[in-house]
């Protein structure tokens, strides 16, 4: 079997791209717009119309969750990556209703935390290029200082230290730049090769970025908090390169079927350090993505890549597959 | 697979997910960076900053940064990093936060003097409104603490008490016999203080708290509640180059304009300072980004206030058969939704592929 | 910003919101030249509305001897240094051209900056808060006049000889401005200060102010002030129940306000006037205060460059060097002085009505008179007629009638010393 139904990625992909740019994004900038009656009611619809396309998203995730710590454990069995992955879904269900508190918190920050280096070590152990372990390791070390610069205060909280955790900022600026160097593999992992009008098209939102940081820095500043959990503390330029780059992956990638296009617009779309448990989930997904890049719909299960092994293919029982 | 076939999950799923929305069922947990209040019996210490108890609570350390959305703005603001605890009984909610300021600015008497003063806010909706002040629609609760606030409360300030070698014959329309003592609560006639006499709680004559509670819902809306519905408590002391602020409430609050609390809930907050000795006031203020603020339960092991504090490596390994259940319960429990995940799993893999296996 | 169009400057400007007017405008016309810097009006404001706790410093109308006067100390010289600087900053002149005069840029038009497009991305407009020292002397500096150039026995034979003198010095007038564009109202992030839709009297409010002092900082002419006892700021408030013709006094019609009703100088004249909707002044050749500013012209805003439409007008003093008022206020003063010093027949019969009633005068009628006097002023033939100037209040009535020519009466000769 696949490690994804052929239409997942797809539909999670679009899902999630959609609910980070409706509400997360264009609905949060109506902060800076004229207070019209048109202008409101525009925003209100924006609000409910990204509201569904959030909960679709989400649902999309715990599926693509679901099925991805199936996979696992079919081709791994009980030690492999679906352990961790299965039980943060529930957990991370569970929180809907008992909040997570103490260690329950740790508990579920640490299996992100491993969920998140398993799938590393699943990329740096796969048959995948050296430009494609090295983009996923990137992608996979940025969300591991993220989760760790989340996991800390609930650890100090769980042993009820005063506190407050060293190292908090530091993490974090760390994980940022790690997320600004990320799609420069990335584009060398998927997308050398692309076309002039790839770059062309990608282009139109680093500039739309660099536009909008030179006319209004403070403005760009809030909407980019907002809408990707990145601070800008490095100089802009960087970023906007950054954009372009990974804009051209992704157009690359798309052009070529893989899922690896999907998977960055899932990195993208799911944050730097996230709020929210479906949002951390997007990069855990992506990150399984990115260890099976060309994995194309329909495959036979016999065809796709058999990355799942490499890592774990000493401690599981023979013929668990 | 079938294109209808496709169209129809595609269409289930849309369903599923306008359901959820319009039932307001989550499906998604908040993981950010939150401040997590430690659940205590007995007296919270609201008016001692150096309580053993405070120790009960784990910091965290909150980053500010310059409001720079809308003007005025003041880019080189001095608080960077404010260090918050939370404490709370069945019934009531304590914050501390701490920062460093090498001023003590606690007077507003003279047209150049600007307090020192620090504000938490709350969404009264679900969901989080922009982090400064609020959006249309979107309305918080504001606790504002006045440097100046706790100091009238002492002794209320006034010209003399920044003029001490002032003269004045009369202050006409005062019930006062010493001109020099004349305090709002002397006019007979209040219209002389006209900002007391429409309500402001700025002119005060007596002041209960130092800390006000405020609604806002965008700039510039910043409106304070009415006086009856002041609620919040409060105590600020400087020393050593740094402020030590606590805000108290009751958990709950019968106002639709205050926020309320219960156990275990997560809740969103945001923190805000000023530095008077640089001019701040108003939007030309350091502002933090929404945290989480959640409330313990009652029920892991709330701290006594007579208890002494634990060391940190005996909290690290709780010996109380209450905490080691804490510590293995959710292991437990994880174990076991991990069986059932994995039965599901394959019951379903049995049902869905018979026909792949060999 | 919004764009706004201004027709101090001539030209349209930024500023924090965008044009809404009121249906009247709260105006006055000060005669610098009549002053003698009794201060009876700045008594009057202070026994009417700041003789209480914390208002202490408060002078909402004082009267300055300029050029060295201030209250602030120095306020305008503080201002207009920032405004330099930002100009040198922007590499830009604060120049006038006014060949572009005419109908709706009467003084031409103003090149520079104001201080609402120097204020920066941070701020609204230019500004800074006078310390409490600067406030506490609020006659500083008065009858101060510039240096003396005394010959050996220490007298000047040209110190005062017209057109400029050589020692000067003039008493400044001064409230609250009322302005068009107050950089108060848009200095507060609160939106606590607002501009009357009846008659353009801008005000805080008590309620709403949080004595943030951005209005203190960012107003021009230091109006707003701030207030201790209260922690709240506080303006000058157009004596409203006067202009609203609330106080018993007026029957139902607008009355001066204090300061303006008690000038025993009779320099002041204080009136609504009324505006269009596109902010321009209604076309009234007969309202007094139409005819002194936008008629004759000589009557001129303070520091125009501020950018704010002030809507206090002043006759400039004719004796002082003309550099320093173009820079006090505006291009225009040359023609007002020249207008001034020799006026028409209509110009001088409304100086006449400066100071006759506590009523506002909404309307004048002159009756013309017989010729008094032929003579010359500045080289050209002038001609005095004994006209007869009428004023009526808002319900048309009569209030006012005085002739150009004071009538007089004279003792019989044998009560000459009696009393």
């Amino acid at each position: 079997m696949n490690v994804f139904p052929r239409d997942l990625p797809r539909w999670l992909g679009l899902a999630a791209l959609l609910d980070w740019l409706l509400p997360r994004t264009l609905a949060r900038s109506a902060i800076f717009m004229p207070k019209a009656p048109v202008v409101i009611g525009l925003y209100e619809a924006f609000g409910l119309v990204g509201q569904i396309v959030a909960t679709l998203s989400a649902l999309l995730a715990l599926t693509a969750l679901a099925w991805s710590a199936w996979h696992a454990w079919r081709s791994a069995g009980w030690f492999g990556s679906g352990l961790p992955a299965a039980s943060l879904l529930l957990l991370s269900l569970a929180f809907v209703v008992v909040p997570p508190a103490g260690w329950l918190a740790v508990t579920y920050q640490s299996l992100l935390l491993g969920a998140i280096a398993l799938a590393g070590l699943q990329i740096l152990g796969s048959g995948l290029s050296r430009d494609q372990k090295t983009a996923g390791g990137l992608a996979a070390l940025a969300l591991a200082l993220s989760a760790l610069y989340q996991a800390i205060p609930a650890l100090y909280a769980a042993l009820r230290w005063p506190g407050p955790p060293p190292l908090a900022a530091w993490l974090f600026d760390a994980g940022e730049l790690v997320v600004v160097v990320c799609p420069a593999a990335l584009w060398q992992a998927y997308g050398r090769g692309a076309g002039r009008g790839m770059w062309l098209l990608a282009a139109v939102p680093a500039l739309v970025f660099a536009a909008l940081r030179l006319a209004n820095p403070a403005l760009t500043g809030i909407l980019a908090i907002w809408s990707t959990g990145l601070t800008l503390y490095l100089p802009w330029p960087l970023y906007a390169l950054s954009l372009w780059l990974a804009g051209v992956a992704v157009l690359a990638s798309l052009r070529r079927g893989e899922w690896a296009g999907w998977a960055l617009l899932m990195l993208m779309a799911g944050g730097y350090a996230p709020q929210l448990s479906t949002q951390a989930f997007l990069g855990l997904i992506a990150l399984r993505l990115l260890a099976a890049p060309k994995a194309r719909a329909g495959l036979p299960a016999s065809e796709a890549p058999a990355v799942y092994r490499a890592p774990v293919e000493a401690a599981q029982p023979a013929g668990a597959r | 697979m079938h294109k209808r076939s496709r169209w129809l999950g595609g269409l289930i799923l849309l369903g599923l997910a306008a359901t959820l929305t319009f039932f307001r069922i989550p499906l998604a947990s908040s993981q950010g960076l939150t401040l997590r209040s430690a659940p205590v019996t007995g007296a919270l210490p609201v008016s001692d900053p150096g309580s053993a108890l405070w120790l009960e609570a784990t910091a965290i350390e909150v980053p500010l940064s310059a409001q720079n959305v809308t003007r005025p703005m003041l880019p080189d603001t001095r608080v960077k990093t404010v260090t918050a605890r939370a404490l709370h009984t069945d019934s009531q909610l304590a914050i501390m936060v701490e920062w460093a300021d090498e001023t003590h600015d606690d007077s507003m008497i003279r047209v150049q003097d600007f307090r020192d003063a620090v504000a938490l806010q709350f969404p009264l909706a679900a969901g989080q409104p922009f982090f400064c002040m609020g959006q249309q629609g979107g309305n918080v609760n504001i606790w504002h603490w006045k440097a100046d606030w706790q100091a009238d409360i002492a002794a209320r300030a006034d010209m003399n008490t920044l003029y001490p070698s002032m003269h004045v014959d009369q202050y006409p329309f005062t019930a006062a016999v010493d001109p020099l003592a004349v305090a709002p609560a002397d006019y007979v006639d209040p219209n002389y203080l006209p900002a007391l006499a429409s309500g402001n709680l700025f002119a005060s004559a007596t002041r209960a708290s130092p800390v006000e509670d405020l609604i806002a819902g965008g700039f510039g809306s910043l409106t304070a509640q009415a006086a009856e519905g002041q609620n919040v408590q409060g105590y600020g002391a400087w020393a050593d180059g740094a402020w030590r602020v606590i805000f108290a409430r009751d958990l709950t609050s019968s106002e639709a304009e205050d926020v309320t609390f219960a156990a275990g809930q997560v809740y969103s907050m945001s923190f805000a300072a000023w530095d008077g000795a640089n001019g701040e006031r108003n939007g030309q203020k350091s502002t933090s980004q929404w945290v989480g603020l959640q409330l313990g339960a009652q029920t892991d092991g709330a701290a006594q206030p007579d208890q002494p504090r634990p060391s940190q490596s005996s909290a690290a390994a709780p010996s109380d058969p209450l905490g080691m259940l804490y510590v293995f319960g959710p292991m437990v429990l994880v174990a076991g939704l991990i069986m059932a995940l994995a039965g599901g799993a394959l019951a379903l893999s049995a049902l869905l592929r018979p026909k792949d296996r060999p | 910003m919004a764009e706004v169009y201004n027709w101090h400057l001539g030209r349209s400007m930024a500023y924090a919101f965008p044009e809404a007017h009121p249906q009247k405008q709260f105006a006055a016309v000060f005669n610098i030249n009549r002053c003698i810097g009794c201060q009876t009006c700045t008594g009057a404001c202070k026994a009417t509305w700041t003789f209480s706790r914390g208002q202490e410093y408060m002078w909402w109308n004082n009267v300055e001897s300029k050029p060295y006067g201030g209250y602030p100390q120095h306020w305008d010289i503080h201002i207009l240094q920032r405004l330099d600087e930002a100009h040198q900053a922007a590499g830009k002149q604060a120049e006038w051209d006014q060949a572009q005069a005419g109908e709706s840029a009467p003084y031409g038009v103003y090149q520079g900056l104001t201080i609402t497009e120097a204020a920066g991305a941070e701020q609204q407009a230019l500004g800074y808060i006078p310390p409490d020292t600067e406030w506490r002397a609020p006659n500083f500096y008065e009858d101060t006049s510039t240096g003396y150039q005394g010959d050996r026995l220490g007298i000047s034979t040209a110190g005062a000889s017209l057109p400029e003198h050589q020692t000067w010095f003039f008493y400044l007038q001064r409230l609250c401005n009322h302005c068009t564009y107050p950089a108060c109202a848009a200095a507060c992030p609160r939106k606590a200060i607002y501009k009357r839709p009846e008659d353009g009297i801008v005000l805080i409010d008590q309620a709403r102010c949080r004595g943030y002092r951005k209005c203190v900082e960012q107003c021009p002419y230091k109006k707003s002030m701030y207030r201790g006892t209260t922690r709240t700021s506080e303006k000058c408030v157009a004596c409203y129940p006067r202009v609203e013709g609330s106080d018993p006094l007026s029957e139902g019609v607008p009355m001066e306000t204090r300061c303006m009703a008690v000038c025993p100088g009779k320099i002041r004249l204080n009136g609504l006037v009324d505006i269009a909707a596109d902010g321009s002044w209604a076309e009234a050749p007969n309202h007094p205060l139409y005819h002194l500013i936008k008629i004759e012209k000589a009557a001129l805003p303070l520091y125009p460059q501020f950018g704010t439409e002030p809507n206090i007008y002043y006759i400039p003093p004719r004796w002082a060097p003309r550099p320093y008022l173009r820079q006090m206020f505006g291009p225009g003063v040359d023609e007002a002085i020249a207008r001034y010093a020799a006026p028409s027949r209509q110009l001088l019969a409304v100086l006449q009505l400066f100071r006759t009633t506590q009523r506002m005068i909404f309307r004048f009628e002159i009756e013309e008179g017989p010729l008094v006097l032929e003579t010359e002023v500045n080289g050209q033939p002038w001609q005095m007629f004994n006209d007869t100037v009428i004023g009526f209040d808002a319900k048309n009535r009569e209030v006012a009638r005085l002739s150009v020519v004071e009538p007089i009466h004279e003792r019989p000769a044998e009560r000459l010393n009696s009393i």
